[in-house]
């Protein structure tokens, strides 16, 4: 065997090794490509299946939304329509308020009117209360004087009446002489005839008779009387208010019906109550 | 004829070429069992799947 021969022998082993070596690390170290693309296939089935499960989905969500805006469309009319019957409810509402502001007003103006009015009258009763008292004073004062009247008028006739007396003894002492001189044989002197004298003594008929009743109505200072006109009451009489002995007031009649007559208190001592006796004589 | 005698140098490089012809035997057997183990046969490595 040439030298040649031997050296061949022993690169081409060492090749032959070499390679052998570089091919069991390379085959060593490849990676298994057909398990990846079963893998990596199942994983593209199985991701084509989701994608086909979120297409329905999208789908159903799709038609979901579709009839939820359908539905929110319709609301949205009824909405619309809601609001409009409500902007033209707050017209009405308006309007009404400005009519109702405008009859405030003029009620305001009326209102003043008749506050100016009222203020008025307030003054006129003042006015009038003014002369209602002034009247009453006068009232008092002509009471005053009637009732002196009355005392001069009693003390006349209880003078009239004694001079009647005195008159009737005169004209009985008159007859009783006539009489005896005609038994004393004096015929011809003629009898005095004395005509009776039926005057009567000129008083008020307060004075003559008493006339009783009772109060029915009081109204401040205006008195209803359970007596009229049937029981002799005329106008301008005075009758007194008592309450068992005690005196209260003096009432004038100033209004007569036949069963009940109205008068004014005067000379009052205490305020008279619904069934007081009234009578002319105390 | 006198049997020609070898020397024992060349047993010895025959017993090199004999290790390096069972590397590459070897190394043979080596890929054939892994890309069965990975792609069933040889062939199957080269199919075109659709």
């Amino acid at each position: 065997m040439s030298t040649i021969t031997k050296i061949l022998i022993v690169l081409l082993s060492l090749f032959s090794i070499f390679l052998c070596g570089m091919m069991v690390s390379f085959v060593g170290s490849a990676e298994n490509y057909k398990s990846l693309y079963n893998t990596e296939k199942l994983n593209s089935q199985v991701l084509l299946s989701e994608a086909e499960n979120l297409k329905i989905q999208f789908k159903e969500q799709a038609q979901k939304t579709s009839e939820l805006e359908t539905k929110l469309r319709q609301e949205l009319a009824s909405l619309q329509e809601r609001n409009n019957q409500l902007a033209a409810s707050l017209r009405n509402a308006e309007r009404t308020g400005q009519e109702f502001e405008s009859r405030a007003e003029s009620w305001k103006g009326v209102m003043s009117g008749f506050d100016a009015s009222v203020r008025s009258m307030l003054e006129s009763l003042k006015l009038t209360q003014g002369q209602l008292e002034k009247a009453r004073a006068q009232s008092v004062e002509d009471q005053k004087n009637l009732n002196q009247i009355t005392v001069n008028l009693s003390e006349k006739i209880v003078e009239l009446q004694r001079l009647e007396a005195d008159r009737r003894r005169l004209l009985e002492q008159k007859t009783d002489l006539e009489k005896q001189m005609t038994r004393g044989g004096a015929a011809a002197v003629q009898p005095v005839t004395v005509v009776p004298d039926n005057a009567q003594p000129a008083g008020p008929a307060t004075a003559a008779s008493d006339i009783k009743g009772l109060i029915k109505e009081i109204d401040q200072s205006l008195v209803t009387l359970s007596i009229g006109s049937a029981d002799g009451v005329e106008k301008g009489m005075v009758f007194h208010v008592t309450r068992g002995d005690e005196f209260l007031c003096n009432i004038v009649v100033t209004s007569v019906d036949i069963e009940k007559s109205a008068g004014i208190l005067e000379m009052v001592q205490q305020t008279p109550k619904i069934g007081d006796t009234v009578t002319t004589k105390l | 004829m006198a049997k020609k005698k070898t020397a024992y140098s060349s047993d010895v490089y025959t017993a090199i070429l004999g290790i390096a012809a069972m590397a590459v035997f070897s190394t043979l057997i080596f890929v054939a069992v892994v890309y069965t183990s990975h792609y069933g046969s040889l062939m199957d490595a080269f199919k075109v799947t659709q």
